[in-house]
């Protein structure tokens, strides 16, 4: 068989074999069940990459370090110079020590933040950090840290201290995929807290969701804050998820259309809460 | 004809895991949205003009595959539309020298990314009903295609140039 032939029937094979992946993925996630030792080696190395990340950083602070001080040493020899040298050094440090301090700091915040909404949720909780996002154009999700050891599971609400960030999509032993409620496939029952009217929110793919479900003449303005309805009992009743920023009323639509920017701010993701379980603690 | 070996196999499986390994962790960047940059089709481009064989083929759906389980949605969608860029920068290299001639190279890459845009696009949409707003021609989309094919310039072409600039510099 010749290079060409046998690489269009190649391709030809892994089109069809990518299409029946799909199919399949359509009906009940058919394949993915089908690979767990795959799904557990992607979970391996989220992990692995986060660590790789977090030491990766230190390491190229010390070597970019280890190299100005050499290049500073050779041409400073006065004893003067030296001494500044040192200071700088020492100044350095502590530059990196306040550094990891504020760090600190603003985690501390952050963690006292979803304590305060842990107390005020009354639902059972686990703290989660993400350990990765989705490298697909096509979904807007993330991976976290907890699994179904920590007792989440598919359909565990997300949220942070801000408002609510996503749903867990699928839930492993040790981590968990969140679709983020700017994924297309996200949609949330939510209430207008200043006017009581009721909608839809879905994400667009984008930064921004949109309201939907809305008749046109219903009082909604940019500014308004929705919150959940808790209406499924998914997410816990009254809480944040996105403020109105831009109204379009067509004459002729039963709907109007809103756009609406999420409380979350996804670019700072940090510590989240996962609702363990959606009855309430006594 | 490129023969078979393991060693490039297994360096084309680490590039695929390290491309798509190093897109999860910069998806904050671009608040876990639609990426600017396409890191996995970045390294098929690269691997398919590198080695237009039909090994560059199976990378390219490795490659997709590999992005479609990080990413959990829909299992298939980057495999195929990986698979359609691999097999024609695979066609077109055959054809042309593409690697000296930067604006037909520029012009090609964004040819690439629109295909691979396009293909996942429409998968998503056909078969997962998913609707995104202002459909494939929304910002995000344009931006990729400008952003993608400077990236691939940068990082895959540009070295290479200097250093067939040094090697022509030595011999003369």
């Amino acid at each position: 068989m010749g290079e060409k032939r046998l690489r269009l029937t190649i391709f030809l094979f892994l089109f069809f074999l990518s299409l029946s992946g799909v199919m399949a993925d359509l009906k009940g996630k058919a394949l993915m069940k089908a690979l767990p030792p795959l799904e557990w080696a992607a979970g391996k190395l989220y992990l692995l990459a986060n660590q790789a990340k977090g030491k990766g950083i230190g390491e190229a602070e010390n070597l970019i370090q280890n190299i100005k001080s050499h290049f500073v040493s050779a041409k400073q020899l006065q004893k003067e110079i030296q001494e500044k040298e040192r200071l700088q050094k020492k100044i350095q440090k502590l530059n990196r020590k306040l550094t990891t301090y504020r760090e600190a700091y603003r985690e501390n915040k952050k963690l006292k933040a979803l304590l305060r909404v842990k107390d005020t949720l009354g639902y059972k909780t686990v703290g989660a950090y993400p350990i990765g996002g989705s490298p697909s154009p096509w979904s807007n999700s993330i991976v976290i840290n907890v699994g179904i050891k920590d007792g989440v599971d598919t359909g565990s609400a997300v949220l942070d201290d801000l408002g609510v960030v996503g749903i867990v999509e699928e839930a492993y032993k040790e981590w968990s995929k969140v679709t983020l409620i700017t994924d297309p496939s996200f949609s949330i029952h939510v209430v207008d807290s200043r006017s009581g009217v009721i909608g839809v929110v879905k994400g667009t793919g984008r930064k921004w969701c949109t309201l939907n479900y809305v008749v046109e003449d219903r009082d909604v303005k940019p500014g308004d804050l929705l919150v959940t309805s808790g209406m499924a009992g998914v997410y816990p009743k009254g809480y944040p998820v996105g403020t109105v920023v831009e109204i379009e009323r067509e004459p002729g639509n039963l709907f109007m259309e809103a756009w609406v920017k999420p409380q979350v701010r996804f670019s700072r993701l940090g510590y989240l809460l996962v609702v363990q379980s959606r009855r309430k603690v006594p | 004809m490129i023969r078979w070996s393991w060693k490039r196999a297994g360096v084309a499986l680490f590039l695929a895991f390290t491309a798509n390994g190093i897109q999860s962790l910069l998806s904050p960047l671009w608040h876990y949205s639609h990426p600017f940059l396409d890191l996995p089709l970045l390294v098929t481009i690269f691997y398919a003009s590198l080695y237009p064989t039909t090994g560059a083929l199976l990378m390219g759906w490795t490659t997709g595959l590999i992005q479609d389980i990080f990413s959990g949605n829909a299992l298939g969608i980057n495999a195929l539309s990986k698979l359609v860029v691999a097999y024609l920068v695979i066609t077109l290299e055959e054809k042309i020298e593409i690697q000296d001639l930067l604006p037909v190279q520029a012009a090609l890459l964004i040819l690439y990314v629109a295909i691979d845009g396009g293909v996942g696009y429409l998968a998503a949409t056909q078969f997962f009903q998913r609707s995104w707003q202002g459909g494939i021609f929304n910002p995000d989309f344009f931006l990729s295609l400008i952003i993608n094919p400077l990236i691939y310039l940068v990082i895959f072409h540009l070295p290479a140039r200097k250093k067939r600039r040094k090697l022509i510099g030595k011999g003369s």
